[in-house]
């Protein structure tokens, strides 16, 4: 399962690196995301700045959409999912590589976008512990969550719209975490955000062993 | 207290209503597909 | 035994029965009954006056639209575990009806906090949730009625409500943590919570026994209508051919 899970994240992340479509695209789309705030909101008050956890989650969860229409995009055409179907690789290792691929691309976005949300905000960051935890435990949920009902959408003429429909209320409590944990960390007090770590680890396990379980099925079907 | 009654009434149009509605179109479409299911498929009645 | 039920099903053509009927009848007694004790018998409450008289529909609503939900994920899980497809179809009848009564938990909940609160809506960790669970339920319905091969919506629908319950739990979790840290929760002081009594808590009773019987009655009427939509799904040509034989019976 393992073996094939970085086989599978090695493919994809190579396809990434000759095809640079999360770099060129998804990641200037990110940072227009922040711009698009700072027009929205204005700048000169300190909304901005109060409001910087939030916007900067909400980027990465539109980021996190294109990504994982990508990372499904790559499987659908001349026939690939017939063809990992018939691979004989181990669905669960599948999914986890799938997970592990739309990761390591989330959170070297996260990483450019938080970058980004210090020059353009000019925030000041606290609190690195937290915060690192926090992107690492909120990109496995984004990833895990998205991988399995970005299969349930895929193949399909309506995956575009059916995939924020399905993804986006069932990631909220990820936000509302990720959100809250964040300003715990640039307010100094971490402790309050350590409960929404918890949540938040609650929240991946669950669905990487959906995913684990489930992939089978709804690989198999179609 | 008077102004009150207006919120409950609404309320209560709502539920009845909306259940009603709800009802209504499951019966008759029910009736509607009925109509074209073979009598021994349906194995209720 | 064959020739029994087709004599009793002809000239019949819908989703009810001799139990749907008693259930239906039942049914519109509890809500007769539910109007009296609710509207007209039982007395105003002495801090939230005759808006109580939202509550006796609300929230036997609320538990309704939740026993939906519990339905759409035990029903997923027999389907996915078992295959079971009477499974598949309880947990697709039960997460229509679950929309329906949530809808109407959100709406009779905003109604009830206008004259409550002030305002029809807050970000109150009930309402909030109540939202996310009609977004979730709506995107189960989007896969179950995806235009699609019958295999792949069953199946994909069926991994999202077996997601759904715990989902719901999150979500809720979640919302209380986040409005209950920032601010203490002096809104549901005065709420449902409220303690009740005598008749106000007979209403009450009365409002569960009703709305559960509506329920229990569209439960097996809208199964028995996805029944009938998969019959036509599956077998096109049956259709056709029972459709060809009443055009001769007709004629």
């Amino acid at each position: 399962m393992i073996h094939d899970a970085l086989l599978i994240a090695g493919k994809d992340l190579r396809l990434e690196l000759r095809s640079r479509v999360a770099l060129n695209q998804v990641l200037p789309f990110a940072l227009l995301v922040l711009v698009l705030f700072a027009f929205a909101l204005d700048p000169d008050k300190s909304v901005l700045t109060e409001a910087t956890p939030g916007l900067y989650w909400i980027a990465v969860l539109f980021s996190a959409l294109l990504a994982l229409q990508r990372s499904f995009a790559i499987e659908s055409t001349d026939g690939n999912r017939d063809a990992l179907r018939l691979s004989g690789l181990d669905p669960a290792g599948i999914f986890l590589g799938k997970v592990l691929a739309v990761s390591v691309q989330l959170v070297v976005l996260e990483a450019l976008l938080g970058v980004g949300v210090v020059v353009l905000y000019t925030s000041r960051i606290d609190g690195w512990v937290l915060l690192a935890v926090t992107s690492v435990i909120a990109t496995a949920s984004i990833a895990a969550a998205g991988t399995l009902y970005g299969v349930v959408a895929a193949g399909l003429r309506v995956r575009e719209t059916l995939l924020p429909l399905l993804l986006l209320p069932v990631l909220a409590p990820v936000l509302i975490g990720s959100t809250r944990a964040f300003e715990a960390a640039l307010n100094g007090s971490p402790s309050e955000g350590w409960p929404w770590v918890g949540l938040m680890s609650i929240f991946a396990s669950l669905y990487v062993v959906a995913g684990i379980f489930g992939f089978g099925p709804l690989l198999e079907e179609s | 207290m008077s102004g009150n009654w207006g919120y409950v009434v609404a309320a209560w149009v709502i539920v009845f209503g909306g259940l009603g509605a709800y009802s209504i179109r499951t019966i008759v479409r029910g009736r509607s597909i009925s109509k074209q299911v073979r009598p021994e498929k349906r194995r209720w009645s | 035994m064959t020739t029994q039920l087709d004599a009793a099903t002809e000239g019949l053509d819908s989703t009810g029965s001799r139990a749907t009927r008693v259930l239906g009848v039942l049914a519109i007694f509890g809500l007769a009954a539910l109007a009296l004790f609710g509207l007209v018998l039982s007395p105003p409450d002495a801090s939230q006056g005759e808006v109580v008289r939202i509550l006796y529909v609300h929230v036997p609503s609320a538990t309704f639209a939740y026993i939906g939900c519990f339905l759409t994920t035990i029903g997923s899980a027999m389907f996915l575990w078992r295959g079971s497809s009477w499974w598949e179809l309880v947990a697709y009848a039960s997460a229509e009806i679950a929309t329906v009564f949530t809808a109407i938990v959100l709406v009779t909940g905003m109604i009830w906090g206008r004259p409550t609160w002030g305002v029809y809506w807050v970000w109150d960790a009930r309402l909030t949730s109540t939202s996310m669970l009609l977004l979730l339920l709506l995107g189960y319905l989007a896969v179950r009625r995806l235009p699609a091969d019958h295999d792949v919506r069953t199946k994909r629908a069926a991994i999202i409500g077996l997601l759904l319950v715990p989902n719901v739990i999150i979500v809720r979790q979640s919302v209380q943590w986040w409005r209950t840290l920032h601010q203490k929760p002096t809104l549901l002081a005065n709420g449902v919570g409220a303690k009740i009594e005598g008749l106000m808590l007979f209403s009450l009773f009365v409002g569960f026994i009703a709305i559960g019987l509506v329920f229990a009655w569209l439960l097996i009427h809208r199964f028995r209508l996805a029944w009938l939509e998969d019959q036509l799904d599956d077998a096109g040509l049956d259709a056709a051919i029972a459709e060809r034989r009443a055009e001769g019976d007709v004629s």
